[in-house]
């Protein structure tokens, strides 16, 4: 199909860029400040995440997508 | 007119060479021979690095457990902000040495590799062990570790 | 598709509250000449919890309550659990059309009918359900810089039930800047509706006078009714990759998968089977593909600007139902003080039918081999407007949030059908507005 095609090529683009240039990209340990903040954690709303989730899959055909790991304070 | 643009680059200039003072004071006013013969922990902490408030306690104890005539704790502080550190150490009070390194001159020159950070230094001045991360399991091996430089400099 | 949360709670900086307790906690031990050290207090429990109500017009309405809780078991391991409760009340449309004249339904479960209105589109109100969900994760470290999430969830309503597990396992790369994680989840759903699955594309049997006994109701019912219960098992797998941009910017890239095979028709939706006069001549039960894969593509950026955070996040969705879905999803969260914020949100979604999506089935035509009116599977665009308050009560974080969602079919992509039916209203939309109160301890 088409679209998975399109999906394919976008998921082979994404592990490219990975794999190119993101040794560059990031910061030093200690300029993690504002990343610490639990406001800019990937999941920094978990019960309204869990509520729209669940209003948005009864009401609509798609579902899911997103995972959480990654980015905060770096710590330990 | 002249005079008045004279004394405007003086006081540029000086304000200038200051200014460079003060900012050099950070990481040149940090020197590990002031500490020679004993054993120096130096931490790399800020307020937002959550492992800290676990640390700090820690670090209180074995200071007072050594005495500062053996074993020197200093924790650098990298936060941006001085309020932010402030704010910490009230929750979290530190009987030993703070430093203030805003902007990571030390960080960057003791190459840390993630928060919060730790180095053990000899009576020398040599760095021995360096730790990533403040771990609670871990409590014994960094006892061990200044222990066991502390015992080498009792059985001399 | 719902991977087990690993939230961040483990990054917040206990509040004062909390932290005189424990001071008084030890300030008591040494007097009882315990050792003062205040290392040695044990992790405690955080919770939070959430109510929301959610109101469709004249449609359906559900009330829920979301309690979570996490504990540290050690410096890298730890555990949460998520109790949600909801009910549902209201009416939902069953999938036939309207028509100038009321119009006459039987129940899911045989023992009873409803009449709908001239000019209006029936609606089942059979769906009061109430349902329990729990949720378990255990988190820890597996070695330096890696770290796995294994979960289950439960899920319990009065005709249905569902059991899944997750497993979760991150790396972080180029000191923890970036992340890379990949997640399966395998699940297993039954369905025990009652009066029993129908059979696919039977005519739903309505007594309108014509049949002489309870006894010859109920057989032509039977006939209807297939097994009583049926099966739907999932697999699902998750690739996520997070980067830090620089000292404000984060950014996540997600690739899913998802496949999903059994009983996926719904039950309790019907067809309107009408003639050229667009005239329903028969009512029959829907059914669909007894399979469906999903690919996602998701993306979201992060940036905290000085007194605000802004946040946009895409997903892509297609799958061999050849439905294919766009979600723009924003929020730009002002901090007001320290304690308080104020953070409006606005969510796009657009999808298009699902192959088998017909609004209604032509007498003239055949009866395809799959059919559904169900407006969840048709064209249609919608948008949620909304914003959220955060303060402090009674010294603990809280949060109210009003949102408002506008649910709207595409018509201009509906096939066109029969002429008399243009007057009515074939395409339901959905208004519904949520509002919900979060409260963290």
């Amino acid at each position: 199909m088409l679209q998975r095609q399109v999906v394919r090529k976008i998921l082979i683009g994404s592990i490219a860029a990975i794999l190119s240039g993101c040794s560059s990209m990031g910061v030093d340990p200690w300029d993690r400040d504002l990343l610490a903040k639990p406001e800019m954690a990937i999941n920094s709303s978990p019960l309204d995440q869990a509520v729209d989730d669940h209003i948005y899959f009864s009401k609509e055909a798609s579902s899911g997508g997103r995972s959480f790991a990654g980015g905060g304070c770096g710590c330990n | 007119m002249k005079q008045s643009l004279l004394y405007k680059l003086i006081l540029v200039l000086l304000t200038i060479s200051f200014g460079s003072n003060l900012a050099a004071e950070t990481s040149s006013q940090f020197n590990l021979e002031e500490y020679e013969g004993k054993v120096v922990y130096l931490d790399f902490w800020a307020s937002w690095c959550v492992p800290c408030q676990k640390s700090f306690p820690w670090m209180n104890k074995i200071q007072k457990e050594y005495g500062t005539d053996k074993l020197v704790i200093i924790a650098v502080n990298l936060d941006k902000k001085r309020l932010l550190a402030d704010n910490f150490l009230a929750e979290y009070p530190a009987d030993f040495k703070i430093f203030y390194d805003p902007t990571g001159k030390l960080a960057k020159r003791y190459q840390i590799k993630g928060m919060p950070s730790s180095i053990i230094f000899d009576q020398s001045g040599t760095p021995v062990s360096a730790h990533t991360g403040f771990f609670k399991e871990k409590i014994q091996l960094y006892e061990q570790e200044i222990e066991s430089l502390l015992a080498k400099e009792r059985n001399k | 598709m719902q991977l087990i949360n690993q939230s961040k709670t483990d990054q917040k900086i206990k509040p004062n509250k909390k932290y005189i307790a424990e001071k008084l906690a030890l300030a008591a031990t040494g007097l009882l000449g315990g050792s003062v050290y205040a290392q040695e207090t044990e992790a405690e429990w955080d919770f939070s919890a959430s109510i929301l109500t959610y109101a469709e017009t004249d449609r359906v309405s559900a009330a829920e309550i979301i309690i979570v809780g996490d504990k540290d078991y050690s410096d890298t391991s730890k555990f949460s659990f998520k109790v949600i409760l909801d009910s549902l009340t209201g009416a939902s449309a069953n999938g036939a059309i309207e028509q100038n004249t009321p119009q006459t339904f039987t129940r899911p479960s045989g023992k009873d009918n409803f009449v709908t209105n001239a000019n209006s589109t029936p609606l089942d109100d059979t769906f009061k359900d109430t349902r329990g969900q729990i949720n378990l994760a255990w988190t820890d470290s597996l070695m330096e810089d890696t770290r796995y999430t294994i979960g289950t969830n439960l899920s319990k309503e009065f005709d249905y039930h569902s059991i899944s597990f997750s497993g979760e396992i991150a790396r972080d790369f180029n000191q923890k800047n970036s992340t890379l994680s990949a997640g399966l989840s395998f699940g297993s759903d039954q369905y025990n509706p009652h009066g029993k699955i129908p059979v696919a594309f039977s005519s739903m049997v309505i007594d309108e006078g014509q049949f002489a006994s309870q006894n010859e109701f109920n057989t032509a019912f039977n006939a209807t009714r297939g097994d009583s219960s049926d099966t739907i098992t999932t697999a699902e797998l998750l690739l996520g990759w997070t980067q830090i941009v620089n000292r404000r910017m984060l950014m996540q890239f997600n690739y899913g998968f998802a496949d999903s095979s059994g009983y996926l028709t719904d039950p309790f939706k019907v067809l309107s089977v009408v003639d050229n006069n667009g005239i329903t001549q028969d009512l029959v039960y829907e059914n669909r593909p007894d399979s469906r894969t999903q690919y996602t593509v998701f993306g979201l950026v992060k940036y905290h600007l000085d007194e605000s955070i802004f946040d946009i996040s895409y997903r892509y969705l297609t799958d061999d139902w050849d439905i294919q879905s766009h979600t723009i999803n924003t929020h730009w969260r002002f901090f007001i003080n320290e304690t308080n914020f104020l953070e409006p949100h606005y969510r796009f979604y657009q999808q298009s039918a699902a192959e088998f999506y017909q609004p209604f089935i032509s007498q003239a035509g055949t009866i395809p081999n799959y059919a559904s009116a169900d407006y969840r599977v048709g064209d249609m665009t919608a948008y949620t407007i909304g914003v959220k308050y955060g303060f402090q009560m009674f010294g603990d974080r809280a949060e109210v949030r009003l949102e408002y969602y506008k649910q709207t079919p595409n018509e201009a992509n509906q096939p066109v059908g029969i002429e008399n039916l243009n007057g009515l209203e074939l395409y339901p939309k959905v208004d519904a507005i949520i509002f919900q109160v979060n409260y963290f301890l």
